[in-house]
């Protein structure tokens, strides 16, 4: 099965990408990365962020609970240590970024903008930093605001990292489009809280996190599907994949692309024999192209 | 970034310390000729997903490419881990972490508590080829937990004292009753220490802070490669280190305990 897709421009060699924060900034494993249709980088804000003092990781039958806080290096350090690094990558390379305000959002973009990325994923919906993070992309008039602002300054395709909770996520979906979002991911973790019986107080040092893992495919893939009718730019899916059977699984709501994310943190190899057994399942029966299989499922929900 | 490699391995081994502390030597196919003194191995438990991480356990010895680990029960993962048997598979992530650097001076003081004797075993046979000269406490409550004694015994140590805390085993007390004594003969510029948090907080407090107090940490844990900023231990510039890349070995003196 030929699994390549031109895509707004962007070649993607295969639908599956590494999602953000489960794949560090690209420097590990390039012999991984290279296989798969590209890596979204750990989100990048302006400044420099040390994160969320630990414990940063909890874990339940179905998932896991993170609240990393966005560390990263900001985006200088990004610029001139990370990204030369990165030119002999041989798949996209598409940069997450977030931030406290629009503005901030804005001076990242300007300040990157001539280096050799693909696309910008812009984190709407991170739940684990105090301001901006989620609040940004539950807000309908801060999203149509960072849009507009960022289509005018950058010629590359905008993917928009969409809230799922504690807002319409059909509605800010809707919106993205409008104001010229190129891709749309959907779903983002959703927000979660642990507490520690024995010390009485939150077990995550952030307080809270964001549930991801394999409860969340089904949430997912319902709004997946829901939403795509709705909106006309691609959809990436993304939640809870475990295996090519999840990746087929969201293809058929209609997802052009997927992202695999706390997998990863299991096993940072294991994309590699996703994208072999989807390539073996097409081949096996005998579909030529993955674009046949792309929405196949008419769903009315 | 050392070759990490990901494998099926199988139990070679099953040594029962106590009801409760298990050890396992696994054969492996590349992680063990790789591996150092200061790594770990990340193992993934359960395949139902009903545990989904992965869990470090540090390496307590190499021979060729076998593997020797060993871990008390304390959770389900553990329990899980503790009903596997000879010939039983076991999915690892390995050689993980950094290994230690040979340090500069001579003699080198060794001090281990319980589990922690672990890492510190391979560490002091990696010291001990390097020619250094060490001098180590190890203790544990009792004589069944103070695991490794007849291999540490065979080791070259210029000086090697047991404590055990109900005095089973060579002198009663803690290993950190026997840092005065030891201290008192012999200055020291290194420390390698692993054990419980409380033991290495006290370790710190009673070195003066020029000496480079070296520590096996543990933290929750992630990926256990870099890729997810999980295992994030403070500094004392409140800034983090990862436990699984810049450790699980590291300098205490920098760290927040």
């Amino acid at each position: 099965m030929n699994l390549n897709q031109k895509i707004k421009g962007i070649n993607f060699k295969n639908p599956v990408l590494l999602a953000s924060g489960t794949y560090g900034f690209g420097l590990k494993f390039k012999e991984v990365i290279n296989l798969t249709g590209g890596i979204i980088t750990k989100t990048i804000t302006f400044k420099p962020m040390i994160g969320n003092p630990p414990p940063r990781i909890y874990e339940f039958e179905g998932g896991i609970i993170n609240s990393i806080g966005l560390e990263n290096p900001g985006v200088k350090y990004f610029k001139n240590k990370i990204l030369p690094n990165l030119k002999n990558l041989n798949t996209n390379l598409i940069v997450s970024i977030g931030g406290n305000s629009v503005k901030e959002i804005i001076d990242l973009i300007k300040t990157l903008e001539d280096e050799i990325i693909s696309a910008y994923e812009i984190n709407l919906s991170c739940p684990n930093v105090k301001e901006g993070g989620i609040n940004l992309g539950q807000n309908p008039l801060i999203v149509e605001k960072i849009l507009k602002e960022a289509k005018k300054i950058t010629k590359k395709p905008i993917i928009a990292k969409i809230p799922s909770v504690f807002c319409n996520p059909i509605e800010i979906a809707k919106i993205t489009e409008n104001n010229g979002a190129d891709f749309i991911t959907i779903t983002n973790t959703i927000p979660g809280l642990v507490i520690n019986i024995e010390r009485e107080k939150p077990f995550l040092g952030g307080i809270s996190g964001g549930i991801s893992g394999p409860f969340l495919k089904y949430y997912s893939l319902y709004l997946v599907a829901k939403i795509r009718k709705i909106i006309k730019i691609p959809v990436i899916g993304c939640g809870g994949i475990r295996d090519y059977k999840d990746v087929l699984e969201y293809l058929f709501c209609g997802a052009m692309l997927v992202e695999i994310g706390t997998l990863n943190l299991v096993n940072p190899f294991i994309v590699a024999k996703i994208i072999k057994d989807l390539k073996e399942w097409g081949k096996e029966r005998r579909i030529k192209n993955i674009k046949k299989i792309i929405g196949k499922i008419e769903i009315e929900i | 970034m050392n070759k990490i490699f990901w494998e099926k391995t199988k139990i070679k081994e099953k040594i029962n310390f106590t009801d409760k502390i298990i050890g396992f030597w696994i054969i492996t196919e590349n992680i063990g000729k790789n591996s150092k003194a200061g790594q770990f191995i990340h193992i993934k438990i359960d395949e139902s997903n009903s545990l989904i991480l992965r869990r470090p356990f540090s390496i307590a010895d190499v021979k060729n490419n076998e593997i020797f680990f060993i871990f008390r029960i304390v959770g389900k993962g553990t329990s899980l881990l503790s009903r596997l048997n000879k010939t039983d598979e076991i999915d690892i992530l390995g050689p993980l972490g950094k290994p230690i650097e040979i340090p500069e001076e001579k003699d080198i003081l060794i001090l281990g508590g319980g589990l922690g004797i672990a890492p510190l075993y391979l560490l002091s046979k990696t010291l001990l080829e390097n020619k250094k000269n060490l001098f180590a406490l190890f203790g544990a409550k009792n004589s069944k937990e103070l695991i490794l004694k007849e291999n540490l015994e065979k080791l070259n140590f210029k000086e090697l004292i047991f404590y055990t805390e109900d005095g089973s085993y060579g002198k009663k007390g803690k290993v950190t009753d026997g840092i005065s004594p030891i201290t008192k003969e012999k200055k020291f510029k290194v420390i390698y220490s692993a054990g419980p948090k409380e033991m290495l907080k006290k370790i710190k407090l009673i070195f003066n802070k020029k000496i480079k107090i070296y520590g096996f940490l543990e933290e929750r844990m992630g990926c256990g490669v870099g890729l997810c900023s999980s295992c994030a231990v403070p500094k004392n510039d409140k800034t983090y280190l990862h436990l699984c890349e810049n450790g699980p070995c590291l300098l205490l003196n920098e760290i927040l305990l």
